[in-house]
């Protein structure tokens, strides 16, 4: 095949650049190493001529120098200049030049210097140096010439050696490589018959390595052609899976192209197969987010460019090519190949509409009420607890409302619960009105309301709470012809950075409560939970005194039991109060506040005085009851007279009478104390030190005190099966009492094995609820006054 | 274990062994009588005559030898004496003129003069007068290499030759090649003798007068005040005037 012009001769470029660089580095080598030689060669016949100055001049000189003859050495130096090459001779005496020959400066010299020595009185003296120098300027001339022949012959040998190399190597190789190269050119693969095939190549009828690669060649397009076929046969397969699989599957291009589409992929973006192909994924898939309706990027496109697998959100939207909205989940992997190079990308996306509704729903109840569907109370105390967090971060201030409806047990019990749903349904729908759109209401359970007031003042909080109070007040519940009024009261909370949760709901709560105490339907505005508990006291104080007044107090007793028997030998006056609706309140509630502002001495003298008149109209049983005494009362001057007058006021013997101290006020007031008990046992009363061991006061007072009981705190008896320790106490004070004549009581006394432990260790009198529980005190002798009622009639 | 130094009298020995030790090198910092100094010289018979005794190296021995130092002469040429003297090589001249020091750095020069060295013309010419180193201007003339005050003075002078020594000098007067020589007065007057040259003159007025030193390397300094001493006594107690007249000829 002819050499022509359209052919790329990169290969045979190559080859001849090849050659001509490698002839023309070895030459350059050559000619380097022959010039350096000629060099050396040159330098050492200079440098021989230099040293043979040494035996012809030297000794003569050395004798100039010894005897110091100017004239003489300068002539000498003069006459070696003279010599072939010489160029420059000196006499150097401590490296100092003294007699000099020839120009100082020179270029492209070399020198060697000769010691000057004398032999003077059996030694050698050195003298100095003789420096001679010779140009080498004449060699460098020659070696130029020389070497800039040799370089151009052999430049022209490897040009004509390229030359021949690349007309031979055509010959050889390249013709017959772009007839290997047309063949492969024509090759097409197809799954038709053998006859579509290209012919086989025919090189030369040698089998040399041409011919082999023709043949390898053709047996690679065998081969070829039946991985066509095994891959066309593959990809039906695929496509007929991804036609029948669920999910829509979209495949693109290293652009972003769709390379094929699936049908469920196609029914969904409601795109057919044929318009799909070949356009951009983007127009073809488009999602948006469901919350923000914004459009979303795509997906594909960040796979492509990042190479890596978008954020797998869930709340995605895809817009078919109509516009109807399919929720879906996507993924979206790159296609890369062997060398890690992106590809394209396949998108895999699927309906998911049932199963995100549902979640919706669940995700929907668990954060609402049912019945009213205003937000719950976990959802509520969640967005509370972001509301805290935003008012540390950006300095605001939220308002928390908590608002208990007045009232509603009422309708709840007259009418049933469906009224009270309905109720609820109702009101809550008035409060959603009057709040604003960034205000949260919700249900935290009952009939009770929180309300989450973002971004607001106080002043601004007390305006919406007073409109929910009225709104409230306002509205009429009507159920079967029945109509009903509510109210709503009302606690109102700063929010600021500070506080947790549960302490904005206890406050919240508290000032509910005050909003309530305070005779309800009203708003109450927490200040501090100091100021609160004042408020609560004042208002304690208000109540005793009404109690009082309505005499809504009553005792109460609790029976004192011996402890071999288990008989009630006496019995404990306890002090229960009555609130106006009923509801009994614990002593622990109204004593604190009461010892505080100082009623605890009217509360002592009203006890006393009902005690002995029930005792008075129990006589046949002859009562015997053990009534305590505050701090207050004795300190009271005016008390032993006032309890002097009561015994001539009822009919009471003072046996019948044991007065409990506890042992902290006893201390406290140990000199009123005393006067008080000697006073008082003239009159034949017993005393009793109550809660003896909790202020864990020495036992040397009980020697000044003249008590008949000694009552062991409840804390020892009530563990003191289980910590041996407490039964270590328990036994202690009794002991102590046995020896001091004083008989123990055991309180707190609450089961069996308490009553046996106490039995065992020799206790006279238990009291406690395993062997008696506190009763109305006029209960005590009814079974006795009934059937003594019954036998009279 | 054993050891060397559990035997008093081995300690000692070794003991005696190191004080000899530390003797010697003591000893060895001091010049010493049996190492002579090297002196050199440039001067020929009458002043210096090593084979039959002259004036300065008699009295040099003399005075070295009542300092307590040996000594040993090197002649020398003129220059090479000086740059010898100056390197260290040899320890002293015989002698010079004084104010050299100031031109060689490593020498001293011994206070106490040793004699007169008159610098004179010698000529064959009955005809020739001189007075002053001007007036030799017209003259061949001839000096020795290395006389510096010569040589400062006739540095300008156009027909001058240098030789190294007191023959080659008046072996040229001898052949007529030159008019005049300089040298001095009593050693040019010896030489003149030994070569027989019968008809030389010794031009009058001297060219120029200089007392004679010796010269040290400074290396000796500590001996220049010893042998300045030791030639006062010669001076003082009639040696030097003794070794003068046997050794100076008789002025006319």
């Amino acid at each position: 095949m002819p050499l022509t012009t359209s052919r790329n001769l990169r290969v045979s470029r190559r080859l001849i650049g090849g050659v001509v660089l490698v002839s023309l580095l070895a030459t350059v080598a050559t000619t380097l190493l022959q010039t350096w030689r000629d060099y050396r060669t040159s330098l050492g016949q200079v440098q021989t001529s230099l040293h043979q100055l040494r035996n012809s001049s030297l000794p003569s000189l050395v004798n100039a120098v010894w005897v110091a003859d100017s004239d003489q050495i300068q002539a000498q130096l003069n006459g070696m200049i003279k010599q072939d090459n010489i160029v420059l001779a000196q006499i150097l005496i401590n490296d100092e030049v003294y007699w000099q020959a020839g120009p100082s400066k020179l270029k492209h010299a070399v020198s060697v210097e000769f010691p000057i020595e004398y032999n003077y009185r059996n030694g050698i003296i050195d003298m100095g140096r003789l420096r001679v120098s010779a140009s080498l300027a004449g060699t460098y001339t020659q070696l130029i010439e020389k070497a800039s022949a040799i370089l151009i012959s052999n430049g022209i040998m490897a040009f004509l050696l390229a030359g021949f190399i690349l007309i031979y190597f055509h010959f050889l190789v390249s013709r017959h490589l772009y007839v290997l190269l047309d063949k492969v050119q024509q090759f097409r693969l197809s799954s038709g018959s053998d006859e579509s095939r290209p012919g086989i190549i025919r090189v030369d009828d040698e089998l040399d390595e041409i011919a082999q690669l023709a043949s390898a060649f053709e047996l690679m397009q065998v081969e070829a052609t039946r991985s066509y076929e095994r891959l066309l046969s593959e990809k039906d397969k695929s496509q007929v899976t991804l036609a029948s699989i669920g999910d829509g599957v979209i495949v693109t291009d290293r652009s972003g192209l769709i390379e094929s589409i699936n049908p469920v992929a196609a029914s969904l973006t409601e795109w057919s197969e044929e318009k799909a192909i070949g356009k951009p994924v983007a127009e073809i898939f488009q999602i948006i987010d469901e919350v923000t309706r914004q459009l979303d990027p795509n997906p594909v496109s960040l796979a492509l460019n990042r190479g890596v697998k978008p954020r797998h959100d869930q709340n995605k939207i895809l817009v078919s090519s109509t516009g109807t909205e399919t929720a879906i989940e996507e993924s979206v992997a790159p296609i890369i190949d062997n060398d890690g190079e992106i590809i394209g990308a396949i998108l895999v996306f699927h309906d998911v509409t049932f199963s995100r509704n549902l979640s919706r729903e669940l995700s929907w109840q668990a954060n609402h009420d049912s019945l009213t569907g205003l937000t719950n109370r976990r959802a509520f105390e969640h967005q509370l607890d972001e509301a805290v967090v935003e008012a540390g971060m950006r300095k605001q201030q939220h308002i928390l409302l908590f608002i208990d409806l007045d009232q509603f047990k009422i309708v709840n019990d007259t009418c049933g619960h469906q009224a009270g749903d309905e109720l609820l349904k109702q009101i809550s729908a008035l409060l959603q009105n009057r709040l604003r759109r960034s205000d949260l209401l919700a249900r935290l359970g009952g009939d009770e309301f929180g309300v989450l007031l973002r971004d607001c003042a106080t002043d601004k909080g007390m305006e919406i709470a007073e409109s929910l109070r009225s709104i409230v007040q306002e509205y009429r519940f009507g159920w079967e012809s029945k109509s009903f009024r509510v109210g709503a009261s009302i606690g109102l909370v700063e929010i600021s950075e500070k506080g947790s949760i549960r302490d904005l709901m206890r406050f919240a709560d508290l000032a509910c409560y005050q909003a309530k105490d305070g005779g309800r339907n009203r708003i109450h505005v927490y200040q501090n939970e100091e100021g609160e508990v004042r408020e609560s006291e004042m208002l304690w104080i208000n109540r005793i005194t009404e109690a009082f007044e309505n005499n809504r107090f009553e005792l109460y007793a609790q029976p004192i039991v011996a402890g071999d028997t288990l008989e009630a030998h006496h019995h404990e006056v306890l002090l229960r109060m009555h609130l106006a609706d009923g509801t009994q309140v614990p002593p622990g509630m109204f004593i604190p506040p009461a010892e505080r502002y100082g009623i605890m001495p009217s509360i002592d003298r009203w006890v006393l005085r009902k005690s002995f008149q029930w005792m008075e109209e129990h006589a046949e049983f002859k009562p015997r009851l053990a009534i305590n005494l505050s701090g207050a009362s004795l300190g009271d001057s005016l008390f032993p007279e006032f309890v002097t007058q009561l015994f001539d006021d009822y009919k009471v013997s003072g046996s019948q009478v044991c007065f409990e101290i506890t042992e902290t006020t006893a201390i406290a007031n140990l000199t009123q104390a005393l006067v008080l008990i000697n006073l008082l046992k003239t009159l034949d009363c017993s005393f009793a030190l109550d809660d003896f061991g909790s202020g864990l006061s020495s036992f040397g007072y009980l020697k000044s005190l003249p008590v008949d009981y000694l009552k062991i705190d409840g804390s020892f008896v009530r563990d003191m099966v289980e910590d041996p320790v407490d039964h270590a106490m328990v036994q202690a004070i009794h002991q102590v009492g046995l020896v001091m004549g004083i008989e123990s009581i055991a309180e707190y006394v609450e089961d069996d094995s308490v009553i046996e432990a106490c039995r065992k260790l020799g206790i006279s009198f238990l009291q406690g609820y395993g062997v008696g529980k506190p009763a109305p005190l006029n209960h005590i002798f009814a079974d006795h006054q009934a059937v003594k009622v019954a036998s009279a009639k | 274990m054993n050891s060397n130094f559990d035997k008093p009298g081995t300690a000692l020995i070794w003991l005696c062994m190191l004080v000899l030790l530390l003797n010697g090198l003591l000893l060895s910092t001091q010049p010493k009588a049996d190492t002579p100094l090297v002196i050199n010289t440039i001067l020929t018979p009458p002043l210096i005559d090593l084979e039959n005794g002259g004036l300065l190296d008699r009295t040099a021995a003399e005075a070295f030898k009542r300092a307590g130092l040996g000594i040993d002469f090197q002649p020398l040429p003129a220059q090479r004496s000086l740059l010898n003297l100056d390197a260290g090589i040899d320890d002293g001249n015989l002698a010079r003129i004084p104010g050299l020091e100031t031109i060689f750095p490593n020498i001293l020069m011994v206070p106490e003069k040793l004699v007169d060295f008159r610098f004179v013309a010698f000529t064959r010419n009955p005809n020739i007068e001189v007075n002053g180193w001007d007036s030799l201007q017209s003259y061949n003339l001839a000096i020795i290499h290395g006389w510096q005050i010569v040589e400062i003075n006739t540095a300008a002078h156009k027909n001058l030759l240098k030789v190294q020594t007191a023959e080659q000098l008046f072996n040229l007067l001898l052949q007529g090649r030159v008019d005049l020589v300089i040298y001095e007065y009593s050693m040019g007057q010896a030489i003149a003798k030994a070569l027989q040259i019968n008809d030389i003159r010794v031009l009058q007025p001297d060219l120029a007068q200089r007392p004679l030193h010796l010269y040290l390397h400074k290396s000796h300094q500590s001996l220049v005040a010893r042998i300045n001493e030791a030639l006062e006594s010669m001076k003082s107690d009639g040696a030097y005037q003794k070794i003068f007249r046997a050794t100076m000829p008789l002025e006319d």
